[in-house]
């Protein structure tokens, strides 16, 4: 041995600078030498090892089975690579044990066969390994007793990780979701293509054009879900998008009690508008209506009176009359009484009648099939949808013209207002007040709402209520 | 002279006072009775002589617009007068189209309303100013939706997306030529499949060339 490392220099630094502590004993177990690394590891010098047994560096309850070992190891020497060396512990001089991991090599020398250990310090490792282990305990655990849903699907489209909660809420326990097809198994029919087409563009293109999106699911026993997911891409080592991970939330209930307190809030509007309007109409303007009518008494009398008596009477007259047109224009905004008692098609030719003005915006209304029997709230909802949009169009677009078109189909209503404004950007963030009752509308009727905006061609909104 | 009898219609007590204390002044005019309600007018009649029924339009039990109907049914001698707060188009049409005569608003003067009720009592018609204004418009208009085709009640967006489709175009290429959504062409699509009354597509083509859009 003594000869090899005096054949150069360069294996001298190697053996003083390597990592590894290296340590050299005979076939009797008898330390001959160590390197730096090696006093370090275990806290001796090399004067206080050299000359004693390996298994000084062994704790006391493992000796006699390395000696074992040992034995076993000089009769039948072979060389055991460091991934697979053992892995065993080490007794430091202040008693301290460390994790090991070693692997042996052997030589023949002149003194017989000497045996070369090569020593790594693995106790931080260790420490980080059950570090991470811990936490992957803690993922795990959490996992499990949340109540969000987490969904990881690979490119493939399978399942390839699903906690208990969303297994719970599919009615399938998680194991047996791995590998199912998402799209296929647990989306509906309706938006099944639609769902794999915004999936497959994240996996190809990486663009989460949202951070979140809301979409039902089908558990096995049919039921209909809806879900909020919070989406995140992940990546593989050559860095292209291989997986999604979803965190998802239940909003069925949610969104149901949303879409009843909306229907209420628009019921008790719609019924506190029309006691309004029918106070101000029967009560306010009746009694107008009765001082102008008793005031016509005086008229064949006026000649009788002086120029400012008439003048007076005239002025009483006219603001009497404006009043009460006032009254009327009022208690029609707040309830269209032409709705109730002659349907959606004469109300919309009223609106259109009372916005047209040839000097700024030209209304044009287009209806189409029977619009008379249809279902009083419906048509109520309708009415006030057209109105908001046409408001819209109107006070933010600076529209100069307006087309409504109305048109019962076999199986529903269709609704579509376009203009010829500026158009708006239409991210819901931007969703004026006007537009999101508009939505909340269509969402109760349980309808689809389409904008289509942009500067060159202003403003379509298309509407399909069914019946 | 033989003077105007009159029969109030109106669910509010206070407008028939009114109207009661304008007309108590004119000797050529009685008001012979009072109803609160189109029930109570046709009994009324029953037992007494009326020229003229000065008529509201909104009551409860029985509305202006069928009292009317039943009266001018049972008694073609009597003339109805509308007296309303309503102006709109609809309700004068309907109140006219049940048989009365004259329609003026609850605004109206003495002199106005005298010279409704002398006409009316005639057999007349009279209409206020806003009244008569908005059914010559409704006649206008009337008459032009009556010559109009099928093809002129579409609209120039509605047109253009036709011409398109005889063209054999696609939604989406229809949507990137005319700035709008594939999905906003296909509701303009089946909006012209309904209004056309075509079964489908096929049917609008055929239309177009029938009726030579695609040269338009």
């Amino acid at each position: 041995m003594r000869q090899f490392l005096e054949e150069g220099y360069l294996f001298d630094i190697i053996y003083r600078n390597s990592v590894e502590g290296i340590l050299v004993a005979d076939a009797k177990g008898i330390i001959i030498h160590c390197n730096p690394s090696c006093e370090r590891i275990f806290d001796y010098s090399k004067e206080e090892v050299v000359g004693q047994s390996v298994e000084m560096l062994i704790p006391e309850e493992l000796r006699k089975k390395h000696l074992k070992h040992r034995l076993g190891y000089t009769k039948n020497p072979q060389f055991r690579q460091m991934g697979l060396g053992l892995e065993l512990m080490g007794l430091t001089k202040k008693g301290d044990q460390v994790p090991l991991e070693i692997s042996l090599s052997h030589a023949d020398s002149e003194k017989g066969l000497i045996v070369i250990c090569f020593i790594i310090d693995v106790s931080k490792r260790r420490h980080l390994q059950s570090e991470l282990e811990k936490e992957r305990e803690m993922i795990r655990q959490y996992m499990n007793v949340t109540t969000s849903l987490f969904l990881l699907i690979n490119k493939e489209e399978e399942i390839v990780l699903a906690n208990n909660a969303l297994g719970e809420l599919l009615g399938v326990s998680s194991q047996e979701l791995k590998g199912k097809n998402w799209f296929d198994e647990f989306l509906p029919e309706t938006n099944r293509d639609s769902m794999r087409q915004l999936f497959k563009d994240l996996i190809e293109q990486g663009t989460l054009v949202s951070d979140s999106y809301e979409n039902e699911i089908v558990t096995v026993d049919g039921r209909v879900r809806l879900v909020e997911w919070h989406n995140t891409l992940l990546k593989d080592e050559k860095g292209q998008f291989e997986a999604t991970l979803s965190s998802g939330v239940d909003i069925t209930e949610k969104r149901a009690l949303e879409k009843a307190r909306a229907e209420a809030l628009f019921l008790g509007q719609e019924n506190e508008r029309k006691r309004i309007a029918l106070e101000l109409h029967d009560g306010l303007g009746q009694s107008i209506s009765a001082i102008n009518l008793n005031l016509n008494a005086f008229e064949p009398e006026l000649e009788k009176f002086n120029k400012k008596v008439q003048s007076i009477y005239t002025n009483l007259k006219s603001t009497l009359n404006e009043t009460m047109e006032e009254i009327r224009s009022i208690s029609y905004n707040l309830t269209p009484r032409i709705l109730e008692d002659f349907g959606l098609g004469k109300a919309l030719e009223n609106l259109v009648e009372t916005l047209n003005n040839p000097d700024s915006i030209k209304l044009s209304l287009s209806l189409h099939g029977d619009l008379v029997k249809l279902d009083k709230s419906l048509a109520l909802a309708a009415y006030r949808i057209v109105q908001e949009l046409v408001n819209n169009a109107l006070k933010h677009a600076n529209s100069t013209e307006i087309n409504i078109h109305v048109v019962r189909v076999k199986d529903g209503l269709n609704l579509l207002i376009e203009d010829n404004g500026k158009g708006f950007v239409h991210s819901q963030k931007t969703m004026g007040l006007g537009l999101s009752n508009v939505k909340s509308r269509v969402d109760i009727l349980k309808g689809s709402l389409h904008i289509d905006s942009n500067e060159k061609s202003g403003t379509s909104v298309s509407i399909i209520i069914p019946l | 002279m033989k003077k105007h009898r009159i029969l109030l219609v109106d669910d509010h007590a206070l407008v028939r006072e009114g109207i009661k204390n304008s007309l108590e002044t004119q000797e050529h005019i009685e008001v012979v009775g009072e109803a609160k309600d189109g029930k109570e007018a046709l009994q009324r009649l029953s037992d007494t002589e009326v020229d003229v029924v000065v008529m509201d339009v909104s009551m409860p039990l029985m509305g202006g617009a069928e009292t009317t109907r039943q009266i001018v049914e049972k008694y073609p001698k009597v003339n109805v007068l509308v007296l309303s707060m309503y102006n709109e188009e609809t309700r004068v049409r309907e109140m006219l189209k049940a048989g009365a005569l004259g329609y003026i608003l609850k605004s109206t003067s003495m002199k106005e309303l005298l010279e409704a009720i002398e006409l009316v009592s005639k057999g007349e018609s009279y209409f206020t100013k806003e009244v008569s204004a908005k059914i010559m418009n409704q006649l206008i208009r009337g008459k032009s939706d009556v010559q109009a085709t099928t093809m002129s009640k579409l609209t120039t967006r509605e047109m253009q997306i036709l011409k398109l489709i005889s063209e054999e175009f696609t939604n989406h290429e229809i949507a990137d030529k005319l700035f709008i959504s594939p999905r906003t062409v296909d509701t303009h699509r089946r909006n012209l499949i309904q209004k056309l009354q075509a079964k489908n597509t096929a049917g609008l083509v055929r239309f177009a060339i029938k009726n030579k859009i695609s040269e338009v």
